[in-house]
């Protein structure tokens, strides 16, 4: 279970590495186009997935 | 623009404030009782006694440099969506390497090595693949110290000085600035930069903040923002600017966000304030932690079409516009001046803490696996502290000489190789933490293959922007290689490839015909949590 955790890296890695998914500008938040919030959306999900492994680690 | 006059509130704020931090500087040698600089785990890693929250300071300070404040920004200005790839690579980075730096300091820490060349040359029983990977590493940082000038030079422009010719050169404000920093990272070491980490990011994070709240309120919001770059880009001839990434470039973007990403901790400077840490908790939390600055780079980036809206304009010399002054033009127009000098003194600021960080990164390298692994094997740990004083002060007079003798463009062209070579040591390093299957000739080879080749898909990548034939940028046109397509994708990961593929296919025959393999000095247990000792 605890090692499977670490698999839950990859979440963000491959997120952020596929611009086919949030090459657009529509929708836009905060009159930001998608592109680039959606991008900077994947920094707290890092931030979240790695704080969970860490947690998760025994020492 | 080639007179402006010097704007002496700014100027002034921004000298109060580098003067307070110079006395810091020297201060640092008293900072947390170093009894004796003359060890290089003192001097060069600061006593390997860094809890989190300075090390959130040091390896803040020393990734996000001043150049990363001016040229992101700067590249979304000229070019757009493409100088975005700075979130996703900040993003991708820390989950990346979470494992990768707990392995390393681990080892580091069980066997004293103070270098990721040291571990290299142990691990694989190579103390020649230990120079190779010590040489890239200092060649891949010399560009970069380079740079941290020249982000303190856009600065220093927009204050109306660097314009006038003292001594022969119009570059000796920044010789001064060099020259204090060289004296203080002297005397005190990782201690130095570490503690004007802390000033450093307290000024920056003010001035960000500020700049992300204040600006877009000012030029009437996000929504005027982005239509007025959208108008900038529909107006240029260049097929590759935008607010989204025309298509050939997306496996451009998504490869050069990942081979940075993987080339980041390999950087010396990266690999000296992770070293620096006290414990592998000191290092998960920041793991954690770090990201805060990656937010804070993505709103830095959008400065660069704040900058398109306000109708800023790059300073022009020697009949060149000089993009990287869009950024301090930005501050200089929108902010009352003192803060202005305040966002300056950031910046420079932000430009001597890893211009330390690297310098004695390189100096390291130098006296441990150059110095001391081939040319005095029995020099004491006084002596190679010595050596790595001296060599800091070395690496500081040739990046100053390379701005001074060459254009600011070589810098950039060869931080750009800099990269490359680099991810070149990915696989004696980071696969060597996990594994010592590969031998170390073929390491050693595949090291050289992956140089070359990367090497030569740079050379033959041209910039139509502004005509230059070789070097151009990073991306590399797949139709290069014969494929029918119009992609691009970052040269740095193909000559990984290159790389790997020489090093896993030398492998089995080197052994086949019984070439001497290395002899591994560490431990299964050195790569984990020490043992309890009672």
């Amino acid at each position: 279970m605890r090692r499977a955790l670490k698999f839950l890296l990859l979440v963000p890695i491959v997120g952020a590495l596929l611009p086919w998914t949030y090459n657009r500008t529509d929708p836009r938040l905060f009159d930001i186009p998608f592109f680039y919030w959606f991008q900077l959306m994947w920094l707290p999900v890092g931030v979240a997935v790695t704080a969970l492994v860490v947690g998760g680690s025994e020492e | 623009m080639t007179h402006r006059g010097v704007n002496t509130v700014e100027l002034t704020v921004f000298l109060i404030i580098f003067g307070a931090v110079t006395i810091l500087g020297f201060l640092a040698a008293r900072w947390r009782r170093a009894e004796n600089l003359d060890h290089l785990d003192e001097w060069g890693l600061g006593g390997r006694n860094f809890g989190p929250v300075i090390t959130w300071f040091l390896i803040g300070g020393d990734l996000y440099t001043a150049y990363t404040f001016v040229a992101v920004p700067a590249l979304l200005y000229g070019a757009g969506a493409l100088g975005f790839f700075a979130v996703p690579y900040t993003v991708v980075v820390y989950p990346m390497v979470l494992f990768v730096a707990l392995r390393l300091w681990s080892v580091a820490r069980a066997r004293g090595y103070v270098t990721v060349a040291d571990f290299v040359a142990a691990r694989h029983g190579s103390p020649g693949l230990g120079l190779a990977i010590a040489l890239t590493g200092i060649v891949a940082t010399m560009p970069y110290i380079a740079l941290q000038l020249i982000g303190i030079e856009a600065v220093l422009k927009t204050m109306g000085i660097g314009t006038q010719r003292f001594m022969g050169t119009d570059d000796w404000p920044v010789i001064i600035a060099f020259l204090i920093l060289a004296v203080y990272t002297y005397r005190s070491g990782l201690r130095a930069p570490a503690l004007i980490a802390f000033v450093k990011d307290a000024l920056i994070y003010i001035v960000v903040i500020t700049a992300v709240i204040a600006i877009p309120i000012k030029l009437g919001g996000f929504d005027h923002i982005f239509a007025a770059a959208h108008d900038k880009f529909a107006a240029t001839p260049n097929p590759n600017d935008g607010l989204t990434l025309p298509h050939a470039n997306l496996t451009g973007y998504s490869t050069l966000a990942l081979g940075s990403a993987m080339a980041l901790f390999l950087y010396p400077h990266s690999v000296t304030g992770l070293l620096a840490a006290r414990s592998r908790g000191t290092i998960k939390r920041n793991m954690t932690a770090l990201p805060a600055y990656s937010l804070m780079l993505g709103l830095l980036a959008l400065l660069g079409y704040m900058a398109i809206a306000a109708g800023v304009k790059p300073i022009v010399t020697g009949g060149k516009p000089d993009p990287n002054t869009i950024v301090p033009q930005l501050f200089d127009s929108q902010f009352p001046e003192w803060f202005a000098g305040v966002a300056f003194a950031a910046i420079a600021i932000g430009a001597l803490v890893p211009a330390a960080i690297m310098s004695i990164a390189a100096a390291n390298l130098f006296s441990r696996n150059v110095w001391t692994a081939y040319l005095r094997p029995q020099a004491s740990h006084a002596e190679q502290a010595k050596v790595a004083r001296l060599a800091s002060l070395v690496v500081k007079a040739g990046a100053v000489a390379v701005i001074l003798v060459l254009e600011p463009q070589f810098s950039i062209d060869l931080q750009l190789i800099g990269g490359v070579i680099i991810l070149q040591t990915l696989p004696s390093v980071v696969l060597g933490l996990w594994t010592c299957w590969f031998h170390r000739w073929a390491l050693l080879l595949g090291w050289a293959a992956g140089l070359t080749a990367g090497l030569a898909m740079l050379y033959v990548t041209p910039n139509p922007a502004n005509h230059k034939h070789h070097f151009g940028g990073s991306l590399y046109a797949l139709s290069k290689l014969g494929f029918d397509t119009k992609n691009t994708i970052y040269p740095g990961l193909l000559a990984l490839g290159v790389n790997l593929l020489v090093a896993v296919v030398l492998t089995p025959v080197l052994r086949g015909m019984r070439v001497a393999a290395g002899v591994d000095a560490t431990l299964a247990s050195d790569y984990g949590p020490a043992p309890v000792r009672i």
